[in-house]
């Protein structure tokens, strides 16, 4: 019972994922308008066969700012995520490999970073570099891959002692192939549950840095500048809950979908 | 017969770091193995014998004292894929990832820089020799009970073509009816491969079994068991 | 055997594991009984249910994933196996439990004292202490009063189990199910342990429910012995009949199979036993692997009495007689 109530929501939880990230990529073929192209004399247009969701306060199409702000914003997402992850992994399994001085630095390291708020070193950061979409990833990537490194060396840690692992030695793999062969199979469903999670933590970021105007540059859409754009209207919610919405059900499937990732594998230890 | 394959010098061990306190697991233990002879040793669990075990292997560097395998330190260059194990737990020994093929293929991979196809075959020969069907190489370990994976695992020890053979209790994890399996099955690769053993066990009928001297360790050393009438007790029934 | 020499009697226990809506019977339709000042070995395999049978007696088993049924008498009163809360009035006073790894049943965050006097006031601790002092001291652990401040990781395994038994036995229990005792631990301490084991039954009148793979074990203690594959009691008897003359196969295959102090190739049985929950079939279990399977063996087997007081469960083998021309 308990079971099959999981398997419909891990089902209903992927099917809005793809469902949204399906019609970002297809933006063009679902929506003939541009989303930069400005209109004042249709500001705030209602539902119509020509714009489905309305304009905003430019008159420029919902819908399509909807689309091309999602791959922006899925897609920068997507992007910090899975290059902290490789970056985090890599590190992590190799630090915990070596151990020793090196691996002690990264604990420190890492236990220096989760002393300071993300939020605050994040803008640190993007004061130096400067605004734009490309600085806050960076600076993202700087804060996050090490959380993955921790993880990953802790694992990995738990892996090495294993018999298996003495075997592979015995056998005369070297460090490489056990990392790879015999290490990061085994590691890698729970690198991936924390990194389903850790995409909608990435993602919430993104749009919140460009809300506050230091990711995205306008024109270009983005779900976190449009809300940004729609406070000034409150009188139209519209503007604000469409890519509010989006957000919230990419980020609570993802959490979904890792919380049910991490209670499998946890199912199949005991 | 009679060169002297093993030699164990005043090897020591400790766990656990100086400040916190530190737990001796082997406090001096010596002895030397001839070629072909196996070896038993026995004592209760936590008495050091995994540990002594991991450092013939050279998995681990002993604290002081040495262990030379043909006049070469244990897990040097040259003693490589010479030396294997065979461990307690067979479940927790294989890779579930890798299917037979390829868990018994890493040693012939690595040490014989053997091609997929000379990969197959001798590990189907080295499946045969343990006495699980060839056939059987592209199931998962998942798929096989503790008494077949522990004859995979001693296929994939076998296949590095190893001079010194470790048993790090290869029958404990084991039911008593394929126990005795297991036992014939190490006794058969004794004597066809002329093999020499180091077994390690609790069960000192297993050990008489197989064994041809018999060391019994307790507290971090061992002391040679003088007469074997002096732990054998009566027959019940 | 007589009713009244009866202490423990399990009358038809059954128990299955619960996945989804199936239930995978594990254990089937266990009657086994246990003497006063008696003691019972349950000898058998991995997945052979045999610790199971012990912990439905002991009603431990989970009602989420088990499912349990049957009856099991103390002396007169029946025992609410599948009633968690009525168990507690048999659990610890009168049906006592050592497990199989000791180092899970102590809390490692308690001293060993601490552990003996948990549950009692204060009043009591002084004679608790004197009480269990001297039982440890009769065990053979030295200097009982130094092991008061310590913890379960600083004791080896059979240091454990000593204090672990020396524990349950001061409630003054009348039955003491041991499952797996002596697994963990090496000849030596094995030897003493059944010697502890052996003096709790003839000093306190304890009967001894034993669960044990180890024909050894089983051989020494037990005057009652079950044998059990794939679920079922295969033979059952007095240990002299069944260990002396097995009339099963697999209890045959089993004692021949055991290295002695010999270097004569061993006599191993053939294949691996049945898997928790693999199903058998309708025929005999052991059929299978067994080297006089026939025809017959594809059909139900019952537990017959073979010579008085001796049950096996199987139709077609005779005891080393034929073994010896088949």
């Amino acid at each position: 019972m308990r079971k099959r109530g999981r398997k419909v929501t891990a089902a209903c939880c992927a099917g809005c994922l793809t469902f949204l990230a399906a019609a970002c990529l297809l933006a063009p073929v679902l929506s003939s308008c541009d989303p930069n192209l400005v209109n004042p004399l249709k500001k705030f247009a209602g539902m119509s066969r020509e714009h489905p969701l309305g304009t905003d306060y430019l008159g420029r199409d919902l819908l399509a700012r909807l689309l091309w702000g999602g791959r922006n914003t899925l897609g920068y997402a997507a992007a910090v995520t899975a290059v902290s992850a490789v970056i985090g992994t890599g590190v992590g399994m190799i630090s915990g490999f070596l151990g020793g001085a090196a691996d002690r630095l990264l604990m420190r390291g890492s236990d220096v970073l989760r002393a300071f708020p993300g939020v605050v070193l994040v803008l640190i950061i993007v004061s130096i570099l400067g605004a734009g979409i490309g600085n806050v990833c960076i600076a993202l990537l700087l804060t996050r891959w090490i959380w993955y490194a921790r993880m990953a060396r802790n694992l990995t840690r738990e892996e090495l002692s294993r018999p298996s692992i003495l075997a592979g030695r015995l056998a005369g793999s070297g460090w490489g192939a056990i990392l790879i062969h015999h290490v990061f199979p085994a590691i890698l469903p729970q690198m991936l549950s924390v990194l389903s999670v850790d995409f909608g933590g990435a993602l919430l970021s993104i749009s919140g840095y460009s809300f506050l105007g230091l990711g995205i540059l306008p024109p270009e859409p983005e779900w976190g500048m449009m809300i940004s754009d729609g406070r000034s209207y409150m009188d139209k919610p519209g503007m604000m809950f469409w890519p509010g919405i989006c957000i919230l059900i990419v980020v609570i499937s993802v959490n979904v979908l890792g919380d049910l990732l991490r209670d499998i594998l946890e199912e199949k230890r005991t | 017969m009679g060169e002297v394959l093993l030699e164990v010098d005043d090897v020591t061990r400790a766990y656990g770091s100086k400040r916190r306190g530190q737990k001796q697991i082997l406090r001096g233990v010596s002895f030397r193995l001839q070629e072909g002879k196996c070896l038993g040793l026995v004592g209760e669990s936590g008495c050091g014998k995994s540990t002594l075990c991991r450092i013939l292997a050279g998995l681990e560097k002993p604290d002081s004292g040495q262990a030379l395998f043909c006049r070469e330190p244990v897990g040097s260059k040259k003693v490589r894929g010479k030396i294997q194990m065979v461990f307690q737990n067979s479940l927790e020994a294989v890779n579930h990832h890798q299917n037979v093929l390829q868990i018994v293929s890493e040693p012939l991979k690595n040490l014989f820089h053997m091609n997929r196809e000379e990969c197959r075959k001798e590990t189907a020969r080295l499946l045969e020799m343990v006495g699980i069907a060839p056939e059987e190489m592209k199931k998962y370990p998942r798929q096989f009970s503790g008494g077949q994976l522990q004859r995979i695992c001693i296929a994939r020890a076998l296949g590095a073509k190893p001079e010194l053979l470790l048993l790090d209790e290869p029958l404990s994890s084991l039911d008593a009816s394929v126990q005795a399996q297991i036992l014939n099955l190490l006794s058969d690769l004794r004597n066809d491969l002329n093999l020499t053993c180091i077994l390690v066990s609790h069960d000192i009928r297993a050990v008489y079994y197989l064994s041809d001297e018999i060391l019994r360790m307790s507290e971090g050393t061992v002391k040679a068991i003088p007469s074997l009438d002096t732990i054998i007790r009566p027959e019940r029934f | 055997m007589k009713k009244e020499d009866v202490i423990l009697q399990t009358e038809n226990l059954s128990v299955s594991m619960r996945a989804g809506k199936e239930r995978i019977p594990a254990v089937k339709d266990v009657t086994l009984s246990l003497k006063r000042k008696g003691c019972t070995g349950i000898i058998g395999e991995s997945g052979c249910g045999k610790s199971l049978t012990c912990q439905a007696v002991l009603g431990l088993l989970e009602p989420k994933k088990w499912t349990v049924t049957g009856k099991v008498f103390l002396e007169d009163e029946e025992v609410p196996i599948t009633d968690d809360r009525s168990m507690d009035r048999f659990r610890g006073k009168k049906l006592a439990f050592a497990a199989q790894n000791p180092m899970a049943a102590f809390d490692p965050r308690m001293t060993m004292g601490a552990h003996f006097l948990e549950g009692h006031s204060r009043r009591e601790w002084d004679a608790i202490r004197k009480d269990a002092g001297e039982r440890l001291a009769r065990m053979g652990i030295c200097e009982p009063e130094s092991l008061w401040n310590r913890y379960s990781f600083e004791l080896s395994g059979g240091q454990l189990q000593r204090v672990l038994i020396a524990l349950v036995l001061g409630l003054h229990p009348k039955v003491l199910l041991a499952d797996e005792p002596t697994t963990a631990l090496d000849q030596a301490t094995e030897e003493e342990l059944l010697r502890i084991l052996e003096d709790c039954q003839n000093q306190e009148g304890i009967s001894i429910l034993l669960v044990s793979h180890d024909l050894d074990v089983i051989s020494r203690m037990a005057d009652t012995v079950y044998v059990m594959y794939a679920g079922q009691i295969v033979e059952c008897g007095e240990k002299e009949a069944v260990l002396g003359n097995p009339l099963h196969p697999y209890t045959g295959g089993l004692m021949r199979s055991r290295p002695g102090f010999s270097k004569e190739r061993l006599k191993a049985m053939n294949g691996y036993p049945p898997r928790l929950g693999e199903s058998t079939g309708s025929g005999c279990a052991f059929a299978p692997r067994c080297p006089f399977a026939k025809e017959v063996c594809k059909g139900e087997q019952v537990l017959r009495e073979m010579t008085p007081g001796h049950f096996s469960r199987c139709s077609c083998f005779r005891g080393q007689g034929e073994e010896k021309h088949g």
